[in-house]
């Protein structure tokens, strides 16, 4: 349940920036998120639901963009599965590899007025 | 109205995390960050660590727990300075938290401190405490799929303890499987295969840790 824990940063900062501002209401909240965090999409909109009550966002939604782990392949450039092969390119097999998405923990914006 | 934000979720982690890292590297010290599922055996590896490095090495512990005390009760009768957290319910142990007990602890005296997760696999994976390693203890009970069904960890993680290794033959843990998820999601892990409770294997465990703090000023 590290998701109570990212819906309050969430929060926090979406108010922070809303206030700095001078927004009176947030209607959405946009983030993305890697699929290496392990975020559960229900318990984070859980979280929210619970979470918001009482702040600028109380009415508002969260929109959740998740991002598959996706590793890349320094030699041939293949793009791949990181949970999948994790650092060994499964075309040329070499370990000169790199996760390149996944590890996403991100605000990307707000909307309020 | 919209505004960009493109922010890190847990920048004000990250930001007290580097606090503590700036504190313990001015002090000399070696933080070592511990996670296991509960019941894989952190604290009785850091009893027996403390018992055989001991000596050689001021140790201080931080121990995390969604409740009670026992842990530090338990590291407490070996005579090294302890700090209970209580986390009173969260999952995980964030940098904030280990800031208030790095207050508490005499942190001149100590050039290795050893931060007990709370058990769990998954949420402290996310949350950087400012330690300088994160060690991850799996046991032979617990399987060997372990490493694939929760990567992130294995793959942050300097070093690997595989603990209750005394249990291998009264186990299906296939340790070829093992070795090899372990070399596809983090190649350059340093695995120690161990019985704390028997003390098998122990010893290159404590050089190991004996050559990590020698790298910090104060030793």
């Amino acid at each position: 349940m590290h998701e109570l824990a990212f819906t309050q940063q969430i929060l926090w900062q979406a108010e922070e920036a809303a206030g700095a501002y001078g927004l009176k209401k947030i209607n959405e909240i946009k983030v993305v998120l890697g699929e290496l965090l392990y975020i559960m999409p229900e318990a984070l909109d859980f979280s929210f639901h619970v979470l918001k009550k009482g702040t600028m966002a109380e009415e508002a939604r969260l929109l959740a963009e998740y991002r598959k782990a996706l590793a890349q392949c320094d030699a041939c450039s293949n793009r791949y599965s990181w949970l999948e092969y994790g650092y060994h390119c499964p075309k040329c097999k070499s370990q000169e590899t790199r996760i390149i998405q996944g590890m996403e923990m991100i605000i990307e914006y707000l909307e309020g007025e | 109205m919209q505004i960009n934000i493109f922010a890190d979720i847990l920048k004000a982690n990250t930001e007290s995390a580097r606090e503590n890292r700036r504190l313990l590297a001015g002090k000399g010290l070696t933080a070592l960050n511990l996670i296991s599922s509960p019941g894989a055996g952190k604290t009785t590896l850091l009893e027996e660590t403390i018992k055989r490095a001991g000596a050689d090495i001021s140790i201080g512990v931080i121990e995390g727990d969604v409740q009670t005390a026992r842990d530090a009760e338990r590291i407490g009768k070996l005579g090294v300075p302890v700090i209970q957290l209580n986390t009173q319910g969260a999952c995980h142990l964030d940098a904030a938290m280990v800031a208030e007990a790095l207050k508490e602890l005499p942190l001149e005296k100590i050039q290795l401190l050893f931060i007990e997760n709370v058990g769990n696999l998954i949420c402290p994976a996310a949350f950087e405490l400012g330690e300088d390693g994160k060690i991850v203890i799996l046991s032979v009970p617990e399987g060997s799929d372990k490493v694939a069904k929760y990567p992130a960890i294995f793959e942050k993680a300097e070093v690997c303890i595989l603990n209750k290794i005394d249990l291998l033959e009264y186990t299906d843990f296939n340790r070829e499987k093992f070795y090899q998820d372990m070399n596809k999601i983090n190649p350059e892990i340093t695995v120690f295969e161990m019985s704390a409770s028997t003390g098998e294997g122990m010893e290159s465990w404590i050089c190991w840790l004996k050559r990590k703090t020698q790298d910090s000023p104060k030793a």
